[in-house]
């Protein structure tokens, strides 16, 4: 086996649930690094991610010289233990406000054990890039976020989702409203009452609603018509006014990179300005939220070894 | 229960497995998995996960693995065919038989997994039974399916379709891999798996299967292509249970396929596999 085959490993949890995960040696002949990246799972897509995203970056991140493991929390994957929830949307939900910091930590500890590392470039896509920021920012081990497709928002089964659309998800709907009104079977579904009357009002009759919101001023991340991450705001800024750099990549047709403009950098703007060296904005655009055709995969991943250059 | 990650087989070609050994008073047969087609294997990855564990808490060795160019084992998607997984299938029933105390081999598939299990046990005499799970029979019924997938994609892209399906087989064959999902299709795996029929080929040997047919309705009729597969065995069998597609995005978080599940450990106890 040569000296780059990645290597299974497991590690116990801080509840002693066993975790699964992949460990990829860095290329020796590449100048050793002194920080270690750690890939964490999307959603529930495990180690692996949509279409093996993960396992293309870490192979390209080992190949610049970085060590890199990526591995399963508990519950999800092939790991131990069992989540609870009946609903994907409450899942991940739960993964928004933190259930998977201290397996994070656990992981930041076995590379620090088992490998000698102790600086770390952690995050991932979506879900992985959420918790890299609610453990980075309490870590100062965590160097680095570096994240694409990160949620601002909450996810809940229980949310009507059409009272937060972003303006330009409403726009998006309305035109697509709009193409239906020659369709017989979207006539038929309003009819028979299957449609969606809430989104519809939204999007079509009070489109300027979503704006109304915010109107770029400052509104509380908790009021209760937000369905703003709480934490989100609060954690990006620790991390970065503590100094380290964050990677934010965002799908050009993904709701997410919207939700980030609408709901956080444009109410944030002024706090933002000092921190602004350290944050790396990029647009894959026209790309879906999995980055699925190969260009926006290449784009993508261009973008995160040109940011992780600059890392020992 | 020990649980055990490792790679098998050629260095060149290594495969990723997860070995699920019980404590103690083995049973005389081990389960090899076979896992379904592209992002279906990931949304069904906890099911597998689910059963696998129960086996071995019944005595039952498991291996789970993933096939070339999927999961953690190593190659590209595009360089896998229909004959690589079922190469890979022969692989595991061979690591398998020799780490753990059996003399057989059942193969479990979940819809292209199944499909694959049912065509590895018609070529393998180690394989004593199988478990098919809402098994894929028509294999170009099935690669049109995908193709739809691409299509989408290309409304989303594109806001139109710019190649329809005929010109998205066509391109495979003549080069040119299709993504689907951020998955490579090229023009071989799309052939071979166009020519899978499993309810028109006919078995040189009697095996004892299950095929259970999944589905959101307990009233649903039997699939008719299912009857056919479930005919060819001896004895064979179809189970309809009630389950949610799983496989794909659903509302539901699904680590469990509860219904399934039983009806299988049922379908065990009963065969003495």
């Amino acid at each position: 086996m040569s000296d780059f085959m990645p290597e299974p490993i497991c590690f116990d949890n801080a509840e002693g649930h066993k975790l699964f995960g992949i460990y990829h040696p860095p290329d020796f002949r590449r100048p050793p690094r002194k920080t270690a990246v750690i890939l964490l799972s999307p959603g529930v897509k495990m180690r692996i991610a949509p279409h093996r995203l993960y396992n293309l970056m870490a192979d390209k991140f080992a190949a610049m010289g970085f060590a890199v493991l990526r591995f399963d929390f508990w519950g999800l994957g092939d790991s131990e233990g069992e989540c609870p929830e009946e609903f994907l949307a409450d899942l991940y939900g739960e993964i928004q406000i933190g259930r998977y910091v201290k397996d994070s930590q656990c992981a930041m500890d076995w590379i620090s054990r088992e490998k000698g590392f102790d600086r770390f470039i952690i995050g991932g896509l979506c879900g992985g890039a959420i918790t890299g920021l609610l453990t980075g920012a309490d870590d100062p081990r965590c160097v680095g976020l570096l994240s694409v497709g990160i949620p601002v928002i909450l996810d809940s089964a229980n949310l009507d989702m059409s009272r937060y659309i972003t303006q330009w998800q409403a726009t998006v709907i309305r035109q697509g409203y709009f193409r239906k009104l020659f369709s017989l079977n979207a006539w038929i579904r309003l009819i028979t009452l299957k449609s969606d009357f809430s989104l519809i009002w939204r999007s079509v009759f009070r489109p300027s609603k979503p704006g109304e919101d915010t109107g770029g001023k400052q509104e509380p991340d908790n009021a209760e018509k937000s369905n703003v991450n709480p934490l989100f705001a609060p954690k990006l800024f620790a991390l970065l006014e503590r100094g380290s750099p964050a990677l934010m990549i965002f799908s050009g047709s993904d709701r997410l990179l919207y939700e980030y403009e609408e709901k956080f950098a444009s109410k944030h703007r002024q706090r933002l300005e000092p921190v602004q060296n350290l944050l790396t904005f990029y647009v894959v655009p026209h790309a879906n939220h999995i980055l699925s055709l190969q260009e926006w995969k290449q784009e993508m991943l261009q973008q995160a070894c040109t940011w992780l250059e600059a890392f020992e | 229960m020990k649980e055990q990650p490792f790679f098998f087989g050629a260095e060149d070609n290594y495969l990723f497995g997860i070995l699920h050994l019980p404590d103690a008073g083995s049973q005389k047969t081990a389960f090899v998995f076979s896992h379904p087609f592209g992002e279906e294997k990931l949304w069904a990855h906890r099911v597998y996960v689910s059963l696998a564990r129960r086996l071995a808490l019944l005595g039952y060795p498991v291996l789970r693995f993933d096939f070339t160019g999927h999961g953690d084992s190593m190659g590209e998607f595009a360089d896998s065919d229909v004959n690589s997984r079922l190469a890979d299938i022969s692989k595991a029933v061979e690591h398998i038989l020799s780490v753990a105390e059996v003399n057989s081999v059942a193969l479990f598939g979940l819809r292209f997994g199944a499909a694959l299990a049912a065509m590895a046990a018609d070529m393998d005499s180690r394989v004593s039974s199988l478990i098919l799970w809402q098994p894929i029979v028509d294999g170009e019924q099935y690669m049109q399916e995908i193709l739809r997938s691409n299509l989408s994609t290309q409304m989303t892209v594109f806001g139109k379709v710019k190649s329809n399906r005929n010109e998205l087989v066509d391109s495979m064959r003549a080069g040119e891999p299709v993504n689907v999902d951020g998955y490579h299709l090229t023009g071989r795996m799309y052939d071979q798996a166009a020519q899978i029929h499993l309810d028109q080929r006919r078995l040189l040997r009697p095996l004892p299967a299950l095929v259970l047919q999944l589905s959101t309705r307990e009233d649903s009729q039997e699939n008719p292509k299912f009857k056919a597969l479930a005919s060819q065995y001896a004895p064979g069998q179809l189970e309809t249970v009630k389950e949610d597609p799983f496989w794909r995005e659903i509302r539901r978080w699904y680590s469990l396929a509860a219904n399934a599940q039983e009806a299988t450990l049922r379908w065990i106890e009963v065969n003495s596999v």
